[in-house]
């Protein structure tokens, strides 16, 4: 299931690092220039999406139970956007709860999300864009 | 900030004599206690999730203990006298653990470490425990 969800995570982006920190946690990544999408899978099924800036601080954060319902969705409008719109691409059989969530729901009304899922931008054109409004340097 | 959020903070406070406290954004407060090097790490998020990690020197998480809203640990990972560690800190900051927690087989092996046995009979103290570990490197079993 990990290997499937990093395959998946893989296709999103032309340069993402795989790291297998040992045999109860596997992180990717793909970075900007400063921020990066953060992925972590971890033993029991746990999957966790951040999106870190450029000092390392989360600053958005998705956990996925292993029984794929939301556990936790923090962060503003736009970036909770691009974290659901990559967990439903790289996660198998995410359950109705997940969908039905109001919080998924209204992530899906950032603007991020509609143009990420009308083609209309990548993932990491998304990341440079955040990497313009942000300077947390 | 929620009050139950202020509360594991405020908790988390008496465990060493040099917590620090962020409060980055509506989202997420954070709170450390650091050692030399490395770190004991506290993220609360919105919803109630609260995620307990220690971090090494290289800025590698060491050790994590994710607890869900409903106060059931939903990963523990780790080398045992870490996750010892992470399981006594949770267990005095975080009110209303859920039966689960308890009952979990993680959790049971982590209490069963030496670090936990020791901060429980007062032989020890959370800063002293991460002084202790940090000249080690602890790859989880």
């Amino acid at each position: 299931m990990i290997e499937q969800i990093l395959e998946r995570f893989k296709t999103l982006a032309p340069e993402t690092e795989v790291y297998r920190w040992n045999s109860y946690v596997v992180y990717a990544s793909i970075s900007g220039k400063r921020d990066s999408l953060w992925l972590s899978c971890y033993k029991r099924g746990t999957i966790r999406l951040e999106y870190l800036d450029n000092c390392g601080e989360t600053e958005a954060e998705l956990i996925l139970s292993p029984e794929r319902t939301l556990a936790e969705l923090a962060g503003s409008h736009e970036m909770t956007g691009l974290l659901i719109y990559v967990a439903q691409r790289i996660v198998p059989d995410l359950e109705d709860q997940f969908c039905l969530d109001p919080d998924v729901i209204y992530a899906k009304r950032s603007e991020t999300y509609q143009a990420l899922t009308g083609g209309a931008t990548d993932v990491l054109s998304v990341i440079h864009e955040f990497e313009k409004t942000n300077y947390n340097f | 900030m929620e009050p139950i959020t202020e509360q594991i903070l405020e908790r988390f406070e008496t465990l060493a004599p040099n917590v620090r406290i962020y409060q980055l954004d509506p989202y997420f407060a954070h709170a450390s206690i650091y050692a030399e090097h490395d770190k004991l790490w506290l993220s609360c998020s919105q919803r109630g999730t609260v995620r307990l990690e220690y971090i090494d020197l290289a800025a590698d998480t060491k050790a994590q203990l994710i607890l869900s809203a409903e106060r059931v640990p939903v990963e523990l990972i780790g080398h045992p006298s870490i996750t010892g560690l992470l399981v006594y800190v949770a267990e005095r900051i975080v009110p209303d653990l859920d039966d689960r927690f308890h009952e979990d087989s993680d959790i049971i092996r982590a209490k069963q470490s030496e670090t936990y046995q020791k901060l429980i009979a007062g032989e020890t103290d959370v800063l002293s425990v991460i002084h202790k570990l940090e000249p080690h490197i602890l790859d989880p079993q």
